[in-house]
């Protein structure tokens, strides 16, 4: 057994290597803050809303493959803003990304994307939707005067 | 605390409650009958009178007798054989609806014979009667149901499914308000004996023999009748069901309040059926006084016209005139701050067909408090001579159920057909039973009986009542010994209206001066609204004749839709405000709408015609921000500033008995005297007349739509368009 | 006897039962003034109003909805009228 080996050297070097990947400290420490885990991994692709997918087999399964949310939702990230397409990928259901499968449907009446509205002003209420019992007197208008 | 006094309060003196039913006979008093005769049934002794049937001596001790075709109040037709019972010493089974009791009967209802002959009975029933229960709608209230349940056989020994299997007809389209779906139809023959002898259409009847056999008008006919309801409750079966509620709820889901009828001026008893907040339909209630157990067709099926144009919120008029929803706070506000500004013989009040005494007392404090007298009355009522002072010169004073005893009837400008259906109904059961006979003045118009028409001048009352007619009428009502007169109210309106009322007064006292029945009354005005009594009673002026020459600056519309107040009828300026439940002709004028509720959302006093005061009960919630009327009054008298009164509904009720006691005493009918005074004052009316009588309401397509509520139906607009069908068919 | 409705009062009521003693007074006060009464006063409202088993009242209706209730109970005719008079001043 080397020396390096012995005395854990290269896991340290393997932290740097993690800490330059990241794009140094300050990053790191960002990351760190915002999604309490630092990993490096190879980025597979990135979706329209900037959320990034990378992928490490070093990792053991389950955490082979992960996301990381975009900027643009600061800490206010939730699983339910992975699209779609990167649905499956994540969830190991394919091994292929949605740039490199052919066989994803693309048809013009798929809906936009949206997250879970719960909790949020654009959540869904229900309503009635019976006919309701008394119909109301309408007054005619007054023509003229 | 006592309202009334101690001996009332126990009924120690009260003419009215002390005797029962059987003494609204007059003269004839209910003689000891000492030839009862005994009959055993079931080993218990039963004292009758001769000539009552089996069927009914077992009633009289409580013992009910299966049966489908008989009823009460139609002829005995004894062709369902279900009310078969064992009599001793009688080789077969006797049917208990036709057999008259014999001294010593012995009748046992429960023996073998009996039950094997009432299963036998049921079983032949059922061979031809469809597995239609769960489609059906009389499932839950059917007689068939009940019955088979109760004394039919618990094995079915049908096999002939598989070969020629049961019998079917085809249904008949008798119109918009009964569903015909005659394979379920068992032959009972009560709807043909009702409408020969009650409904005197004599439109139905059967076709064929054996299984061939069917119900029916034979050729395609609408049932014309404005009592052809009532077929739908005498079915025992779910062969007639109504048209408009069908599939509609079983009755176990419904709520059932007991309430009162306004669409008519007799108040019938009615149960209001709902479920969920919404009137399903309405079924009559037995009120032997008034409506037997009949109800009219309008009062039965406009319930639908509850649910559309209804007033849900405050309205006021903006800038353009167009009526916009608003709260409440700023109606009132506006509508108080009207009434404030206004001088006080400017200000008009006017009652509608439909206004219950509460809010009627209501608005007549609020009026008189604010200095204004003028309180009135849609409909016209000449106030000349004795006006409205005696309750007998605007009431029905042979009471309904009197009029069956009459023998000879006098109707005048009035169609009592379709005024005051059951009324009709009183009269055609005495003229079909006790032979009285009829004469009409006024126009030729159908109703259901034979009568004599004098004519339709209004000079033959002024010959009748001095004695001058050549006609035989005259002689006929003074030879009778006990005629009635029966005026409709209509009729007053004209310029020659109160001549009319002080002849009619005078050929009715002196045809009762000479009667021997010192307690018989023979003049009667038939009014034609609901609320025409009470608000008679509480002191409404009748008629906005006068009131409006004077140019009011503040109109209260209370309900009044009949069109007797337009717009084009008062000064510029003037503000109207209406409170009601339907948005018709009085609320398109106005410029303040306050929804109130309709009859079944409220608990309100109805006087009938013959002065009866009854009471709705809530049945159903006002929809939306309506709410009760007097209560809205008594919000406007508060921020008015002459605050009335009385908070609930007791203290309401104790100043109705401040102004009427018998607007509160519930149920009981009064009798009015003084017609000699009033006849008196009208000595000095009787001026020539030359009119002729026209009444409002000639044929069946007139009677269906004639308040708001029956405007606002859809079923009564069906009911109209089937009749003028019906007018073009050869039959 | 002469009875001048009107001015201050608007209206009269007159509670009775048509068959108890007490209202045996009011009842003949009624048959025999009544004609009398309103032909002096033709166009104001003398409400009479009939209801088995209540107490005689008059009830008197002023200006402004201010009312007035006076017991008939047992008085004679002449006794009536002079309540009349007093409530019409």
């Amino acid at each position: 057994m080397s020396v390096a080996k012995l005395l854990a050297l290269d896991k340290v070097a393997k932290l740097f290597n993690i800490i330059k990947q990241n794009g140094g400290i300050r990053a790191s420490l960002y990351k760190l803050y915002k999604q309490e885990e630092l990993k490096d991994g190879v980025l597979v692709g990135e979706d329209k809303f900037g959320n990034k997918y990378y992928e490490n087999p070093r990792y053991f399964y389950s955490r082979n493959r992960w996301v990381e949310y975009s900027e643009k939702v600061h800490l206010n990230y939730d699983a339910s803003q992975v699209p779609a397409e990167w649905y499956g990928w994540l969830h190991y259901k394919t091994d292929l990304p949605p740039h490199q499968d052919p066989s994803r449907p693309h048809y013009k009446w798929m809906a936009e994307f949206t997250e879970n509205l719960s909790g949020t002003t654009g959540q869904y209420t229900p309503y009635s939707t019976t006919r309701a019992k008394i119909e109301p007197w309408v007054p005619k208008p007054k023509t003229g005067a | 605390m006592l309202r009334q006094p101690l001996s009332r309060a126990l009924a120690l003196t009260s003419p009215t409650r002390a005797a029962p039913l059987a003494a609204r006979r007059f003269a004839e008093q209910v003689q000891a009958r000492p030839d009862n005769v005994e009959v055993f049934i079931d080993d218990q002794p039963v004292y009758v009178p001769p000539g009552t049937t089996v069927l009914q001596a077992a009633a009289q001790v409580g013992v009910e007798i299966p049966r489908f075709c008989y009823h009460e109040r139609l002829a005995v037709a004894g062709n369902c054989r279900m009310c078969l019972v064992e009599v001793e010493k009688s080789p077969k089974p006797v049917a208990a609806c036709a057999m008259p009791v014999m001294k010593g009967m012995r009748v046992k209802t429960n023996s073998d014979l009996t039950r094997k002959a009432r299963e036998g009975v049921m079983e032949f029933l059922l061979v031809n009667h469809p597995l239609d229960c769960p489609i059906c709608d009389q499932g839950g209230e059917c007689d068939l149901q009940d019955q088979s349940m109760a004394f039919g056989s618990d094995k079915s020994r049908f096999t002939d499914i598989h070969f020629s299997g049961k019998r079917a007809v085809e249904d008949k389209d008798v119109g918009p308000l009964i569903k015909t779906i005659m394979t379920r139809c068992i032959h009972c023959t009560r709807c043909i004996r009702f409408a020969s002898e009650v409904a005197g259409v004599d439109d139905f009847g059967t076709t064929g023999r054996g299984t061939d056999m069917q119900v029916g008008t034979y050729v395609e006919k609408m049932f014309l009748s404005e009592l052809s309801g009532n077929i739908i409750d005498l079915c025992p079966v779910g062969a007639l069901t109504s048209k408009p509620y069908s599939f509609a709820a079983r009755p176990w889901e419904t709520r059932r309040i007991d309430s009162v009828d306004v669409l008519d001026p007799l108040g019938s008893n009615i149960v209001v059926a709902t479920r969920t907040n919404e009137v399903l339909r309405i079924l009559p209630r037995t009120n032997e006084e008034i409506n037997e157990e009949w109800l009219a067709d309008k009062s039965r099926f406009a319930c639908d016209g509850l649910k559309r144009q209804r007033l849900v919120t405050p309205m006021m008029a903006d800038s353009r005139g167009n009526l916009t929803p608003c709260e409440w706070e700023d109606a009132i506000v506006a509508a108080a701050r009207a009434l404030r500004d206004c001088p006080p013989d400017k200000l008009v009040a006017v009652s509608g067909d439909l206004a219950d005494a509460e809010s009627l007392v209501a608005l007549k404090d609020l009026l008189n408090k604010l200095g204004s007298e003028n309180t009135c009355t849609e409909q016209y009522f000449p106030l000349e001579g004795s006006g409205i002072d005696f309750r007998s010169s605007y009431l029905l004073n042979t009471k309904i159920a009197n009029v069956e005893e009459a023998d000879f009837v006098l109707l005048i400008g009035t169609n009592v057909r379709f005024e005051a259906p059951l009324l009709n109904a009183r009269i055609r059961k005495a003229f079909i039973h006790k032979e009285t006979d009829v004469a009409l003045v006024g126009p030729k118009v159908d109703l259901t009986y034979d009568y004599m028409h004098v004519g339709d001048s209004a000079s033959i009352v002024k010959d009748l009542a001095t004695g001058t007619s050549a006609h035989e009428v005259l002689k006929r009502l003074e030879s009778a010994k006990r005629p009635v007169v029966i005026l409709g109210a209509d009729q007053l309106k004209t310029q020659e209206g109160s001549a009319l009322l002080a002849y009619t007064q005078e050929l009715a006292l002196r045809l009762q001066d000479k009667l021997q029945d010192k307690n018989w009354k023979v003049l009667n005005v038939l009014q034609r609204t609901a609320s025409q009594v009470a608000a008679l009673d509480i002191g409404y002026k009748p008629g906005v004749g006068k009131v409006l020459e004077a140019g009011p600056k503040v109109v209260y519309l209370l309900g009044a839709d009949a069109g007797v107040v337009t717009r084009e009828s008062l000064p510029k300026d003037a503000v109207v405000i209406y409170q009601g439940h339907h948005g018709d002709v009085g609320a398109q004028a106005a410029d303040i709408v306050l929804p109130g509720a309709a009859y079944t959302e409220k608990r309100a006093t109805y006087v009938n015609a013959e002065g009866r005061a009854q009471q709705t009960l809530v049945a159903v919630t006002p929809p939306g921000k309506a709410r009760e009327d007097w209560k809205i009054i008594r919000a406007l008298s508060e921020v008015v500033g002459e605050r009335l009164p009385y908070d609930n509904l007791d203290e309401v009720r104790t100043r109705m008995s401040e102004i009427s006691p018998a607007l509160v005493s519930y149920g009981d009918v009064q009798d009015n005297n003084y017609f000699a005074q009033a006849r008196a004052l009208a000595q000095s009316l009787q001026k020539p007349v030359s009119g002729k009588l026209d009444v409002q309401l000639k044929t069946l397509e007139d009677y269906f739509m004639t308040d708001s509520i029956s405007r606002a139906s859809p079923t009564m607009a069906k009911c109209v368009q089937a009749v003028l069908k019906q007018k073009q068919s050869p039959y | 006897m002469s009875l001048r409705l009107g001015g201050a009062l608007r209206e009269l009521r007159i509670h009775l039962c048509q068959t108890s003693k007490q209202s045996e007074g009011v009842r003949e006060f009624i048959k025999n003034n009544y004609v009398n009464i309103k032909k002096e006063n033709p166009n104001f409202p003398i409400l009479i109003r009939e209801c088995s088993g209540v107490q005689p009242r008059v009830w008197a209706r002023y200006e402004h909805g201010v009312e007035c209730c006076q017991d008939l109970n047992d008085l004679t005719p002449d006794q009536v009228m002079d309540v009349l008079k007093r409530l019409a001043q």
